[in-house]
């Protein structure tokens, strides 16, 4: 009797794993059978594959409730036509690979999207280009996702009111790699994430930041490009995150940064550009980072460190054609360590040739807290009067912090 | 003759003319320079703005706030929470401002914070994360809440709120 329960239980399981295997494929196409995504999704049974034949398919609110993989040939594309969510998903361990979705509802109280997933874990997006849509991907209370080598664009008029390309609002251990995004609110927008990796994506001409991230703790990012972002880049209210290897580039503006630090604590950023930016790196309030092997290019001001910032480490970084090298707004400097970087506008020399300028080197203009407290003086800034001040005041500090020094200055760039 | 004569007296009506016009200016300078030192709101420039509080650009107007200071400062903010937070921490600064938040449903129509219906939202997302928005009225808040929850709030309790 029991080899009897035993061996059906052994049928039955091997007819359930027969039934992962013959999983079979639905084809839907403009001149076929079945001629719309929801209609093939319907048919679908757990595990079995929807393929989109090329087309213009015009759908909205399409519903993903099971596990499917679903995937489209060239110029197969889903057309939301501006009525509502395009591609809704809500199964675990969905696939969507090699489609096209185009314009959700731009929604003016809704956080429409291309594709949405919510409550849902594992869900592997690849490849999917993604045009005019109000929010691209938008992950919500999701674990273990793969957002991959997505093409995400939106050229809706510079209007206030758009979405963000790739936005997660309390998600664990996702990937987010080599996706391209432009023309929304926020390239990447990360709100109580955990354990991220962010790589190899390139986020440029969006209205606000190329990557906001929030309340997001122990994640990483590197290899990223964020270029010419209203804003730039911001990174707050969050402790132990690595920004590796990334280039922040071209953000201009009176309210733009290269990287803008709020709050962040115990974090490391090493092996960055900062490239052509109003301001490089700007820090508020963030205690215990690491700021090492980072090169400031053509920058306004390289950083701008203000004083709630505490016991953070610059090191071994190159400071090169700044305007102004560190700026900060006040005389006073908490334990922050500004040691062996090199600086361009070091004026020192190296008496023993042991590479370390036998002057140290005082990155903090006196001209520089003038700006702080009277922007309009700016305009003075190739004036002869202010170089006379600033020569003074290398002399004899009065007015910039004493300690912000760096005492073992590098003769040659240290990368 | 009779040419010149009118010439003339276009000349003339075109001095009065001159002078009416100069009149109407000088006034129109003088109202403008009584009222640049109201505490009307001032204009946002959304997506160039940054919040004073958060620093993060101002890009959307449902949420925008500021506080216009007696001699007429303004400061800009991203969110009504940045706002009351602000609000808090320079209280001893800000005696006689007044405060302004955006209408959620008409943005970029300014309401008195302190006589606004505000609600905290538990589905719109705002900039900070706190979702509080502003109603001119009870009755709009309680229409907007009827189908998306939330909770109402005064100023008072939004002016002590914590993040």
């Amino acid at each position: 009797m029991r080899l009897f329960k035993l061996t059906m239980l052994l049928f039955v399981g091997l007819l359930l794993s027969a039934q992962q295997v013959w999983a079979t494929q639905i084809t839907v196409s403009k001149n076929g059978d079945i001629t719309s995504v929801q209609a093939g999704i319907d048919q679908a049974q757990p595990g079995d594959t929807v393929f989109v034949k090329a087309g213009r398919y015009v759908e909205y609110n399409i519903q993903i409730d099971k596990r499917i993989t679903l995937l489209g040939e060239d110029n197969a594309i889903i057309d939301g036509d501006e009525q509502g969510f395009v591609v809704v998903v809500k199964a675990d361990s969905t696939v969507i690979k090699d489609i096209e979705v185009h314009n959700s509802k731009a929604g003016f109280m809704d956080d429409y999207a291309g594709i949405v997933v919510e409550e849902a874990n594992n869900v592997h997006i690849e490849n999917v280009k993604m045009v005019n849509n109000f929010f691209g991907i938008y992950l919500a209370k999701s674990e273990g996702t793969i957002v991959k080598g997505n093409h995400i664009i939106a050229s809706r008029q510079r209007e206030t009111n758009s979405g963000n390309g790739i936005h997660l609002w309390y998600t664990k251990d996702v990937e987010i790699t080599n996706n391209y995004v432009s023309g929304h609110r926020d390239g990447l927008y990360f709100e109580f994430v955990e354990g991220a990796f962010i790589a190899g994506n390139e986020s440029e001409n969006n209205i606000r930041y190329g990557i906001h991230f929030m309340y997001s703790d122990n994640c990483r990012y590197e290899r990223n490009t964020f270029r010419d972002n209203g804003g730039g880049v911001a990174v707050m209210y969050t402790s132990n995150v690595e920004i590796v290897n990334n280039h922040f580039a071209d953000n201009w503006g009176s309210s733009a940064y290269g990287m803008l630090l709020k709050e962040i604590n115990r974090s490391i950023v090493t092996g960055n550009t900062f490239t052509n930016n109003s301001v490089g790196l700007y820090m508020e309030a963030s205690s215990r980072n690491k700021v090492k092997d980072n090169a400031f290019e053509q920058n306004g001001w390289a950083v701008k460190l203000m004083a709630n910032s505490t016991n953070n480490t610059f090191t071994e970084n190159n400071f090169i054609a700044n305007s102004f090298e560190v700026s900060t707004n006040s005389r006073m400097n908490y334990s922050n360590n500004f040691d062996h970087n090199y600086w361009s506008q070091y004026e020192g020399y190296d008496l023993d040739r042991d590479g370390v300028g036998d002057v140290p080197h005082r990155p903090v203009r006196l001209f520089s807290i003038l700006v702080e407290k009277q922007p309009q003086s700016l305009l003075l800034l190739r004036s002869l009067l202010i170089d006379l001040l600033d020569a003074a005041e290398k002399f004899m500090p009065v007015l910039t912090p004493e300690t912000l020094i760096d005492s073992k200055p590098q003769m040659e760039p240290v990368l | 003759m009779v040419e010149e004569q009118k010439g003339l007296t276009n000349k003339k009506d075109t001095t009065m003319y001159l002078y009416k016009l100069l009149k109407i200016i000088a006034v129109i300078g003088l109202l403008l320079l009584v009222t640049a030192c109201s505490q009307e709101p001032a204009e946002i420039h959304y997506g160039n703005d940054e919040c004073a509080h958060c620093k993060m650009m101002i890009t959307d107007a449902q949420f925008a706030s500021q506080i216009v200071t007696d001699k007429g400062k303004v400061h800009k903010f991203d969110a009504i929470e940045c706002m009351a937070i602000y609000y808090q921490m320079n209280q001893d600064e800000l005696d006689g401002a007044k405060l302004y938040v955006s209408n959620y449903a008409k943005p970029g129509n300014w309401l008195n914070a302190k006589k606004t219906q505000f609600v905290k939202s538990e589905v719109v997302n705002s900039p900070m994360g706190e979702s509080l928005i502003a109603f001119p009225s009870r009755k709009e808040a309680e229409k907007h809440i009827s189908d998306r929850p939330g909770k109402l709030l005064k100023w008072a309790e939004v002016s002590q709120i914590e993040m």
